[in-house]
């Protein structure tokens, strides 16, 4: 039998390397797991801004880390989804929209009776739009949240959490690569001394500092669709009324995203190439996340710009692909292309998810086409392979950019539909009305 | 919702075997009166193929839809209850598994349950802890339970019936809802004078029966799609080289199994079906490596009990046509397409095609995208039943027939072969979003045609071993003691009023 892992040296220094180091300790029975330093030349954009998904419940549980205590500790907000504005107006928050009734989906029985917008009618957005936060109350069960991470809090606190459990930093940085036949043959430290692993994780963001000259360039770039790739971030003092959705506004010549911590509001600006201050951040993927005995995790393998969580979206599910489909110490060809397949199926559903904000054009993927197609058509939406997210997260994001369907399914009886979206509307209502600010949630967590 | 004023859609469903009869009935209640008006065309004369009698769980969801009730079904067609299929020496003479409706063990932080097999160093014991696989070999049967923490629900279940009662069965609901039946043999068929669209089907005694939209299920004749459209046929048989059954009813003898068997035979497969009042059998088989005299022999040699008719031959290819809805003609069934019944799919790919029909229904014009997106549907799912079936024939040791030795050596392709190596590895099962057979119907085949993995998923190192060992027997107990509970299988359909 091809022998298991017990070794593997993670190399990078930022959230997304503390946090690969934490998990796979915690997670992989048997295996000590080395965090070997290397400043990156990039600021990761899960060291700028720190909103996830509700992913990142999830993740935190599997690592053994309470979420509600790493928010206490670190001083973070929730997200129940973004509130985007701009060319459209409209609000994608997590969690199931409304109820069907009967056999007929709920968007169909809104495209057909609705009157005010479908985000009217998920529990997130109503929240979201009062700065509120979720109570126990049962009409707003489907309101799910991601988390707003403090970015400088959250990296101390992770790298004290992983170090807690038991992940070894040798004495001094990386200072050179050694490879091999296999990939990395060892990792010589700025001290003289070398480390070898039976795994190395690439946390080093967009340097891919593990990565062969080959393998870096082997590079998908998104910015043909994306083309809002100059960064520029700024911060601005909290909100009084603290916001749980963060605020997007897409414009032709620009996206802002504002970010919101209960001590600070970070606000970055991706606009069309051009400003001299800006960072370039061009989104896209390289074809081989995993090549030989090295696996990149972060932006080593994907570039997501900092829109709705998807960079600590990507980071975690990236995490939990490793975990589960830990190959063998041999990381034979055949587990690995598996891992590179669903991994690469996942990265292309995140960039449609983060395209269908913006027009459908020309020259679109193919597997973003299709759905936009089919929901413009018939409101049909089929769970592709890779798929990260919900009907309803994409229902909300394409009937907010103004989609209506060609062909109306049936959407059952008048008077029983709007007698149904009444109903929602003023349940969510009342519980709206009785749920906690969001301060009062995050005081309540801490207690 | 049709479009205002807009006139219904006429459909013209050509044949009244299983797929003829399912699609009238499943149109006639969910499309909605105003937007179609359903005609079915089908000749006494001609007949059904008449064989097509175990399911897959996903039929009941078919038949809550259009409002049957089970008690009442089940009796019509001297239905039985189907909680898997038993493989009989698959990959060795005297080997026997069954694919069961339901998942093994219990998955524990994520991990499936075969790893932790897998490290105990027991995963060839997998089966004892499928409770619908013990259930079965016990001859009992219990509908599942909703509660999802009891073990009691983590299965389902399908029917086995007699083919030739369901179409009559469903004919009844569908004129009850509208459907109008004619009877007549289609001699001719009418075309736009571009030799596009069908505009009319053509009947033995003059009869002309207009349409919108023709759903040709016609069977194996293929009618329109076929004969008239000319979609071509892309055959399976390199991999899936079966091209005859000969299939014969007989009493049965011994209790009433809630399973259906197919049992390995020197140049295909045979397959037992049990009824309420019968057993279906039928050998599968490669006409290259058998003949149809010694096929019926051998089939008559293999049977419990005295043979109920003559045995019928049926002959076919494996394959299906790229486009199953071309221009304003729609194939369901055999027309579209044929999936040898090793894992009792025919019916679930009408199914699916209708629920794509349904789901897609024009609404005035017909627009290309519906019937590219139904294109896309159904062969997405031929696709993955394929690989599926090759699997079987695929993995084994078996070297004493020639067929054997074909299918063993034979090249594969590549979906499958990455699949097979991926599970030899680790355990690890390529997972889907679209298509029938989730994991543990993977993880069953790829055990029960004994590609044991070499590794397994590290986490389940996890456990100390001897906590793992207890873990493991209790929950062995535990699932025998609940497949003990329940009722004898016949017992229970007598008990719900099922019974003929
Ligand atoms: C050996 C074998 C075993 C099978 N076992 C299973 C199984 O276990 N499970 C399963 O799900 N499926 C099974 N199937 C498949 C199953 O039998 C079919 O999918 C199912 O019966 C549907 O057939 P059909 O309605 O498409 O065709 P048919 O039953 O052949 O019906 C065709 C119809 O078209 C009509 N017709 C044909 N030509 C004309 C004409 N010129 N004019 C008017 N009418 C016409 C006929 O009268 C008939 O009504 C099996 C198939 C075979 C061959």
């Amino acid at each position: 039998m091809n022998a298991p892992i017990r070794t593997i040296a993670v190399v990078g220094d930022g959230i997304g390397a503390w946090t690969a180091a934490a998990a796979l300790a915690v997670r992989l029975p048997g295996v000590r797991v080395a965090l070997v330093p290397h400043t990156a030349r990039h600021r990761a954009m899960v060291d700028t801004v720190g909103a996830t998904t509700p992913a990142a419940l999830p993740f935190h549980v599997d690592i053994g880390w309470d979420w509600r205590d790493a928010l206490a500790r670190t001083g973070g907000a929730i997200r129940l989804g973004t509130q985007v504005t701009g060319r459209d107006d409209y609000v994608h928050a997590y969690g199931a929209v409304g109820q069907a009734a009967g056999a007929r989906p709920f968007p169909a029985v809104w495209a057909a009776h609705g009157i005010r917008p479908f985000h009217h009618y998920a529990a997130g957005a109503r929240l979201g739009l009062a700065a509120k936060a979720p109570s126990r109350d049962p009409a707003l069960a489907d309101a799910i949240f991601g988390l707003v991470l403090d970015p400088d809090r959250y990296a101390r606190a992770v790298e004290g959490y992983a170090q807690h459990r038991g992940v070894m930093v040798p004495a001094a940085p990386l200072a050179e690569v050694a490879r091999g036949d296999a990939g990395v043959a060892a990792l010589h430290l700025a001290d003289g001394t070398h480390l070898i692993a039976d795994l190395y994780v690439d946390a080093t963001g967009r340097e891919r500092r593990l990565a062969t000259p080959d393998d870096a360039a082997a590079w998908e770039d998104w910015s043909r669709w994306f083309p809002y790739t100059a960064l520029t971030t700024a911060t601005a003092p909290a909100e009084m009324l603290l916001p749980s959705l963060d605020r997007m506004t897409i414009a032709d010549g620009a996206i802002t995203v504002a970010s919101h911590l209960p001590d600070r509001t970070i606000h970055l600006r991706l606009a069309r190439a051009g400003a001299t201050d800006a960072e370039t951040l061009a989104p896209g993927r390289r074809q081989c996340g995993w090549s030989g005995n090295v696996v990149a995790v972060g932006e080593a393998h994907v570039v997501l710009p900092p829109m709705q969580g998807l960079p600590f979206h990507w980071l975690h599910t990236g995490i939990d692909r490793i975990v589960a489909l830990l190959p063998g110490r041999d990381c034979a060809a055949v587990e690995v292309d598996h891992y590179n397949r669903t991994a690469n199926d996942e990265a292309d559903r995140l960039r449609d998810l983060l395209l269908a904000h913006l027009p459908l054009a020309d020259d679109a993927p193919e597997t973003l086409r299709d759905t936009v197609v089919e929901f413009a058509r018939r409101l049909r939406w089929r769970q592709r392979d890779g798929e990260g997210f919900a009907r309803d997260d994409w229902a909300q994001i394409l009937f907010g950019r103004g989609i209506r369907p060609a062909h109306l399914p049936d959407g059952g009886d008048a008077e029983q539909g709007r007698r149904l979206l009444d109903d929602i509307d003023h349940r969510l209502a009342a519980a709206v009305a009785a749920a906690p600010d969001h301060r009062t949630f995050l005081e309540g967590l801490t207690r | 919702m049709a479009a205002e004023g807009a006139k219904a859609m006429r459909v013209v469903i050509v044949g009244g075997g299983t797929a003829g009869w399912m699609t009238a009935a499943a149109l006639a209640r969910l499309v909605p009166a105003a937007q179609a008006e359903i005609v079915l065309v089908e000749s006494d004369e001609i007949g059904i193929v008449g064989v097509g009698e175990a399911t897959l769980p996903h039929i009941r969801a078919f038949n809550t839809r259009i409002g049957i009730d089970e008690a009442d079904f089940m009796r019509a067609t001297g239905a039985t209850f189907k909680l898997g299929i038993e493989f009989r020496d698959w990959a060795r003479i005297g080997d026997s598994y069954i694919h069961p409706f339901g998942v093994f063990g219990r998955d524990t932080d994520g991990v499936g349950f075969h790893h932790y097999l897998a490290r105990a160093g027991q995963i060839e014991r997998l089966q004892d802890f499928s409770l619908p696989v013990v259930a079965a070999r016990g001859a009992r049967f219990a509908p599942p339970a909703d509660d999802p923490e009891s073990l009691l629900s983590t299965y389902g279940y399908a029917y086995q019936f007699d083919a030739t009662r369901y179409a009559p069965y469903l004919r009844v609901r569908a004129e009850a809802d509208g459907a109008q039946r004619i009877e007549g043999r289609v001699v001719a068929v009418d075309r736009d004078a571009d030799g596009g669209r069908v505009t009319a089907v053509r009947l033995a005694d003059g009869r002309a029966v207009a349409g919108d939209l023709f759903v040709d299920c016609s069977g194996f004749r293929a009618l329109l799609i076929g004969d008239t459209l000319r979609e071509p046929f892309e055959d399976w048989s390199r991999w899936l080289p079966c091209d005859r059954a000969v299939a014969v009813p007989c009493a049965s003898q011994g209790p009433l199994l809630p399973y259906t068997s197919a049992v390995a035979m020197p140049a295909g497969w045979r397959w037992r079906i049990p009824l309420q009042h019968r057993v279906g059998n039928g050998y599968v088989y490669s006409s290259a490596h058998v003949d149809d005299d010694a096929a019926r022999d051998a089939l008559l040699a293999a049977i419990e009990g005295p043979a109920l008719a003559e045995p019928q031959l049926l002959r076919f290819h494996a394959g299906r046509r790229p486009r199953g809805w071309v221009d304003n003609v729609v194939a369901i069934g055999l027309a579209g397409g044929f999936l040898e019944p090793l894992e009792s799919t025919s019916i679930y790919l009408i199914q699916i095609a209708i629920t794509a029909l349904v789901e897609l229904f024009p609404d005035g014009a017909i627009d290309p995208a519906d019937r590219d997106e139904f294109n896309r549907v159904l062969g997405i799912e031929y696709d993955r039943i394929r690989d599926f079936l090759i699997l079987h024939y695929h993995a084994t040791e078996r070297d004493d027939a020639p067929f054997w030795t074909r299918m063993r050596t034979m090249e594969v392709p590549d979906t499958l072969a990455r699949k097979m190596a991926l599970f030899r590895a680790r355990g690890r099962v390529e997972t889907y979003r679209e298509g029938v057979f989730l994991e543990p119907s993977w993880i069953a085949v790829y055990l029960g045609q004994r590609i044991v993995p070499e590794g397994y998923d590290q986490r389940a190192d996890a456990p100390d071993a001897a906590g793992l060992a207890r873990a493991v027997e209790r929950l062995h107990a535990v699932t025998a003691a609940a497949a003990r509970a329940m009722p004898d299988h016949r017992e229970y359909i007598a008990t719900i009023g099922a019974a003929a």
